[in-house]
Order: C-alpha cells, then sequence, then structure tokens
C-alpha cells in the first residue's frame, strides 16, 4: 500500500539502522497512523527488541515523585551548608558561586547555568520568561564520575521544562497562588488557572482556541432562531396549558398522553421554535425557486465538481442529449425532437417513480450555462441548469448543477419531498462524479465484476 | 487546576496527524491541581483540599490490564471503546483530551471531568513541593523515565536519544540516572537543534552532521546500544540520512 502514510518514520528509520544488533529500540511515542517502508529487514536480522506505548504513568509515579522529594530535601537553599568541596564555579550571568555544581569538577564553566537559581536571584521562571529555554536545569543526575553507588545522593532536583515555558503562571508564587486558592475555596472552573501567554506565539496560537472555546462556541449557538408568530405562540400555549391540566385530571395512558402533548406545546410555545414547523416550511432558496418557476414550490438538488476539461468541452457534453443517460443513471431515454430545441425525457426519477416529460432549453451558451425547464401541462414540473465556471489555477472547470422539481401533491407533496431530499441531493453530486469520470478518464469505474452488473452498462 | 503544561502530542493533535479529533474538543493533558470536592467511588484516596497530579492516562486500577501493570492499556476506562476497537484492533485506556479514540475525554485548561478523575489514580503531590517540581509527573516525567527504563539500560550501554523536547530531555536525564556511567562511554547523543547539552549528554544537530556517522564514531562503530524515538510521528529527514530503499536488498 503506498501513499497511505499518515505519519513520518524518519526517525525510526534512522533508528533501526544505526542501533546496535541486539539492541533496544524504544518509543515514548506519539504516532497514530501508517508508516511506509518500514525497514522490517534491517529490524528483524539486526534483533532489536521494540518497547513502546503510551506511558503506564501510575506505574512510575511513586518512585518519581519520592525522588523529587528526596532531591528537594538536599537542595542547597534548603540546607546552608554546601556538600562537597569549595571549588564551585561561577555563573556565567552572574558572579554567584556554583554549590551544585561543586561536586562536578570536570564539567567545562561555560556548559550552563549551572547553579541553584534560588542563591543568585537567577530563578528559573525568570529565565524562562526571558527565552532563556537553553538554560533550564530539569533534573540534576549523578555527575560524570558519580557511578550507580552515587544515584542515592544526587537526586534530580526538578525545575518546569520547555513545556512549562509556554505558560506563564499567574501568581509570581505557586505556593502563594496554591494557599490563596486554598483559602478562598474557590469552585473549580475558577480556581484561577487563567495562563497569560507571554513567552511564546506557539502557545498562544495553541492555547487561544481551547479558551475560547467554551464561552464563544457552546453559548452562542445552543438555542436555534426562533420561527413562530406571537399569534402562533399565543395559540399553542393555550392549547398546551389545557392539554396539560386535562391529562392531569383524567390520568391514567390517555392522560399521560395528553400531558406529554401539552408540555410539548408549552416548550414550543415558550420558546418560540418549532422543529416540525421549521421541517415543513419551506428554505428561503426554495421560495424563490418556486416563484422563479411559478410553481407553488420546489424541491431542489445541487452538486457542484471541478472537473479538469474545458468549459467548453464540458458545455458541450452536457448540451448533446445522447450523453445524458451515460451520468444520469436514473434516465432512461432522452429523444430530441423538433431539430433539438424540445427533448422528451423518459425516466425514474427518485421519489417520483417513472414519468416522462418534453422539456424546452431556455439558456444555452457556450461554455457558460445550460439550462432547460419542463413544458407546461408535462407530467412532471422539472428544471435543469448547469453553470460552468473557470476553476482558478488552471484546475479546470467548476459545473454546478441544479435540479429544480415541482413536487406533486401540493404541501404535503413538498414536506415529503423535502425529507427525501438528502436522497435527492446526493443524486445531483454522484451526476456530477460519474461527469467528472467520463470526462476526465473516458470511463466510469464501478464495483460491479461482470459488465451486466455495472448500471452505466445495462442503461445505456 | 493550578497548573498545566503543554505536550508535545498536544501539537501532533493541533496538527492534525492523529486521527478522531472533533470540532470542540478540548486539548490538554498535563495537569495538577486541587480537590474542591470529593464525589463517591474515591474510596478515601482523596479528600478535599488534596494536591494533587493527574496522570493523562485514565486508570480504573481493578481490570486485568491494572492489575498487571499496564495502565496505559486499562480495559474499563475508554468509554468510545467501539470506535478504538475498530481502528486498533483492541481499545486502549482512557486519555485526557487526546482523540476519540481514546474516548474523547475534554482535557485539562476547562476542568477536569470529575467523573473521569473518580476513577483514576491522582498522585497526591507532596505540600512542600511546588507545582513546577511535580506538575510533569502527569506525563513527559515518567514518559521520558519509561522510555529509559524499559531500554533495561545497562552501565556500558550508549542511550542515543533522538529529539530534545521535553520528554527527549526527561529521557536523557532519565537514562543518565538508570544507567549512570557517565565517566565511561555513557554518551546520550541528543539529535536536535535547539536545545544545549544534557549533563554528560553529547548533542547531535542533525541539521548540521549525519547522526549516523556522528554515532558510529562515538562508539567505535558498534552503534547505540538503546535508541530511544522522543520525536514521533512529525519528524524530518536529517542530514546524511541513507535512502531507505537502498539498504533494502535488491532482488
Amino acid at each position: 500500500m503506498m501513499m497511505l502514510e499518515s505519519d513520518r518514520p524518519h526517525v525510526l528509520r534512522e533508528m533501526i539502522y544505526v542501533c546496535r544488533p541486539a539492541g533496544i529500540i524504544s518509543v515514548p511515542g506519539v504516532y497514530g497512523g501508517l508508516v511506509d517502508k518500514f525497514p522490517m529487514g534491517l529490524a528483524m536480522n539486526k534483533g532489536l527488541t521494540f518497547r513502546m506505548g503510551q506511558t503506564h504513568v501510575n506505574r512510575w509515579t511513586d518512585d518519581l515523585l519520592r525522588r523529587i522529594e528526596e532531591g528537594r530535601s538536599t537542595r542547597p537553599s534548603s540546607s546552608p551548608t554546601p556538600r562537597g568541596s569549595r571549588t564551585g564555579r561561577r555563573c556565567t550571568r552572574c558572579s554567584a558561586t556554583s554549590r551544585t555544581a561543586a561536586s562536578r569538577s570536570s564539567s567545562s564553566p561555560e556548559v550552563s547555568h549551572e547553579h541553584d537559581g534560588e542563591s543568585c536571584g537567577h530563578r528559573p521562571l525568570a529565565e524562562r520568561s526571558q527565552g532563556h529555554a537553553d538554560r533550564q536545569e530539569l533534573a540534576h543526575g549523578s555527575g560524570p564520575d558519580g557511578a550507580g553507588a552515587r544515584l542515592v545522593q544526587h537526586r534530580p532536583r526538578y525545575c518546569p521544562g520547555t513545556a512549562a515555558a509556554l505558560l506563564r503562571l499567574p501568581d509570581p508564587s505557586p505556593a502563594a497562588r496554591i494557599s490563596a486558592a486554598r483559602d478562598r475555596r474557590l469552585p473549580l472552573r475558577t480556581l484561577g488557572y487563567r495562563p497569560s501567554i507571554s513567552t511564546s506565539n506557539a502557545g498562544k496560537r495553541l492555547m487561544g482556541p481551547i479558551l475560547r472555546q467554551p464561552t464563544e462556541g457552546v453559548l452562542s449557538g445552543a438555542l436555534p432562531r426562533p420561527n413562530l408568530g406571537d399569534t402562533e405562540r399565543l395559540i399553542s400555549g393555550v392549547l398546551g396549558a389545557v392539554a396539560v391540566l386535562r391529562g392531569l385530571r383524567q390520568g391514567g395512558a390517555t392522560g399521560g398522553l395528553a400531558l406529554l402533548t401539552g408540555a410539548a406545546l408549552l416548550g414550543r410555545s415558550v420558546s418560540g421554535y418549532c422543529p416540525i414547523t421549521a421541517a415543513a416550511s419551506a428554505k428561503p432558496a426554495e421560495r424563490r425557486i418556486a416563484q422563479e418557476h411559478g410553481w407553488p414550490s420546489a424541491a431542489i438538488a445541487s452538486a457542484s465538481v471541478t472537473i479538469a476539461c474545458d468549459a467548453e468541452e464540458v458545455h458541450r457534453f452536457v448540451r448533446d442529449p445522447t450523453n445524458v443517460t451515460k451520468y444520469m443513471w436514473y434516465v432512461d431515454r432522452v429523444e430530441p425532437r423538433e431539430n433539438g430545441l424540445l427533448w422528451h425525457w423518459t425516466a425514474n426519477v427518485p421519489g417520483f417513480g417513472a414519468v416522462e416529460w418534453d422539456s424546452r432549453i431556455t439558456e444555452d451558451r457556450a461554455g457558460e450555462l445550460f439550462a432547460w425547464v419542463s413544458q407546461s401541462g408535462a407530467a412532471l414540473s422539472i428544471a435543469g441548469r448547469t453553470e460552468f465556471r473557470r476553476a482558478p489555477g488552471g484546475r479546470g472547470t467548476e459545473v454546478h448543477m441544479r435540479l429544480d422539481i415541482q413536487p406533486p401533491g401540493g404541501a404535503l407533496g413538498a414536506t415529503l419531498a423535502r425529507l427525501a431530499h438528502q436522497g435527492i441531493g446526493w443524486q445531483a453530486s454522484s451526476d456530477l462524479r460519474r461527469l467528472k469520470q467520463l470526462l476526465e478518464t473516458g470511463e466510469i469505474p464501478t464495483p460491479a465484476l461482470r459488465r451486466v452488473d455495472a448500471p452505466a452498462v445495462a442503461s445505456s | 487546576v493550578t497548573s498545566c503544561a503543554i505536550c508535545g502530542s498536544d501539537l501532533h493533535l493541533f496538527h492534525n496527524f492523529i486521527p478522531a479529533m472533533l470540532p470542540g474538543d478540548i486539548m490538554g493533558h498535563e495537569m495538577m491541581g486541587e480537590v474542591v470536592e470529593v464525589g463517591s467511588g474515591v474510596n478515601g484516596r482523596l479528600k478535599k483540599g488534596d494536591r494533587i497530579v493527574v496522570p493523562f492516562t485514565i486508570i480504573c486500577g481493578e481490570c486485568d490490564q491494572c492489575k498487571r501493570g499496564n495502565f496505559s492499556v486499562c480495559e474499563r476506562t475508554n468509554r468510545k471503546k467501539d470506535l478504538a476497537d475498530k481502528v486498533f484492533g483492541h481499545g486502549t485506556a482512557g486519555l485526557f483530551g487526546y482523540t476519540h479514540l481514546t474516548g474523547g475525554y475534554p482535557g485539562g485548561p476547562g476542568r477536569i471531568p470529575p467523573r473521569a478523575l473518580r476513577r483514576s489514580h491522582a498522585h497526591q503531590g507532596a505540600d512542600h513541593l511546588t507545582d513546577e517540581q511535580v506538575l510533569f509527573l502527569g506525563d513527559i516525567l515518567p514518559t521520558g523515565w519509561q522510555a529509559a527504563a524499559q531500554c533495561d539500560i545497562e552501565p556500558t550501554d550508549t542511550v542515543a536519544v533522538w529529539g530534545c523536547g521535553p520528554v527527549g530531555q526527561m529521557a536523557i536525564r532519565s537514562a543518565i540516572l538508570l544507567g549512570a556511567k557517565a565517566g565511561r562511554g555513557h554518551r546520550p547523543p541528543a539529535r536536535a537543534p535547539l536545545h544545549g547539552r544534557g549533563r554528560g549528554a553529547i548533542t547531535i544537530n542533525f541539521e548540521k552532521e549525519s547522526v549516523i556517522e556522528r554515532l558510529e564514531d562515538l562508539t567505535d562503530g558498534k552503534g547505540p546500544e538503546k535508541c530511544i524515538d522522543a520525536v514521533g510521528l512529525e519528524s524530518h529527514v536529517s542530514f546524511g540520512q541513507p535512502d531507505t530503499l537502498s539498504t533494502a536488498p535488491s532482488r
């Protein structure tokens, strides 16, 4: 499987290549999907062991917390007597003598800001906010001469790392902040955590959307816009109240039903929004198009696709009545009549059954527009409109297709058609997908294994 | 929540490399805070006012995997297990703020989901430690530590750590703490253009020199015994990396 790679395994490949045979490859994270060309041969023949996974955090934390605590207890700030010899180095940024560095005599003095920040005022937090990310001290391991036996003495001293450098906490003293929060007994959400992000644009970009999310997104879009008039809300409210009272008095199953109906009516009245009304009433676009055609109501199916062909070529193809059945599979036959000005359609339109109609070409501009509408008196009022626009960047032609149908059966038919709208809309987009396949490749690929199973062959 | 950190994997999520993020998901899984209310099912482990560090893995502590210590594949805390079963074959543990494959739990900056926390064994932070000292117990310190621990480091080992982000830093220091043959050939070379040296570590800038050649040099051509990938899926091709196909035997 090629070209499906979602993750980039460059480091993995390099590790497998360079790792000593019988070595261990450790992958703490993070991969999410597929990688291509994983050098399995190298890994197997070198006898590598792979160990990976999300961290089993709780497996390690007791030990690590103990190490942090012990590291803290040996910090010079809490034990004023420095350990080891007095051969401490000078801080590269101030003149304070490093105390923790004293036991690591072989390191170069210029390596980093080695001493404990508290002894000279160069607190790690201040360093981070000044962008001295490269001078952080995370944890102090044993010195170069410190083998396993010294591990116990050299507990890691723990300071914040790069990740925390993205945030500057609001209060300069974390301990004071926590005790303040504790005194005030603030609820969890307002516990004073409002990071002011100052040191990194990346952090700003990252945290901005997250912090804005709860207030902007959820609240503003929670309630739908009212779609009922005042009179309707009043009537609905009165009827609802009556139904609720009757339901309460009546009791039993009928009473319960009345109660539920009344509650729904009351809710409709109070909120001013009714989902049933919303589903049953015409959308603005539908009203406009019905008006355009002089129909009482209209159902619309529309879709767009970009085809890598000239607009003129697409127009020529769409304009040819013999091509229609090749991409509109529910159309059985199209016969041109009266010198091609009238088309006679025989089709099985989804939701409308087998119908025939005559259509008249209303607009036909090369490379721009092709539109037709059914003759008055036809069994089905239907109109088609295909527009062609040059796609940006020389990508070909944007084809916008729309089918307008006047649903039979008045208002009820219109509602039913609207419910079936998803189906019709899907038809339009699959029509266009087939049109694109035909024009770009000359054929329509199908999952059918035999020619007779392919609808394209069967219908054309 | 009193402190929260941003993880490298948050960036992977943010760059949309990990599947199953939905609009409105709250990220953030490295957090610590204070207990303001105790729900049922805590079994006395936590009480009001406790300072806690929240592990990014949500665990039940009772299932077979938890009993084996494999907490990140807890069998019970992923509430979107059906989805994870389909994608991974078997669902893994729920994680805070980490896509719908791992439960779709909201992350830290907003609030800690009480239900999830109730089951999770949060660690109580010692009171005399500051947030900055213990915050990373939630994710990156144990992650770097596990990366090094699962290498079974022996005193003569050379450990190579790719990536000098937070996890890489933790891994380097963990490796030194665990192996600690610093004077004699313990050299965890790092692979990042940004960061300075860890203690006893040798930095290799992958943009300037060939990581492979340098590592061969440092190990007398033997190669490092233990390799840790602290980069992940958004890695870049480094200087002098051989073409993968050229390393494959030709037919």
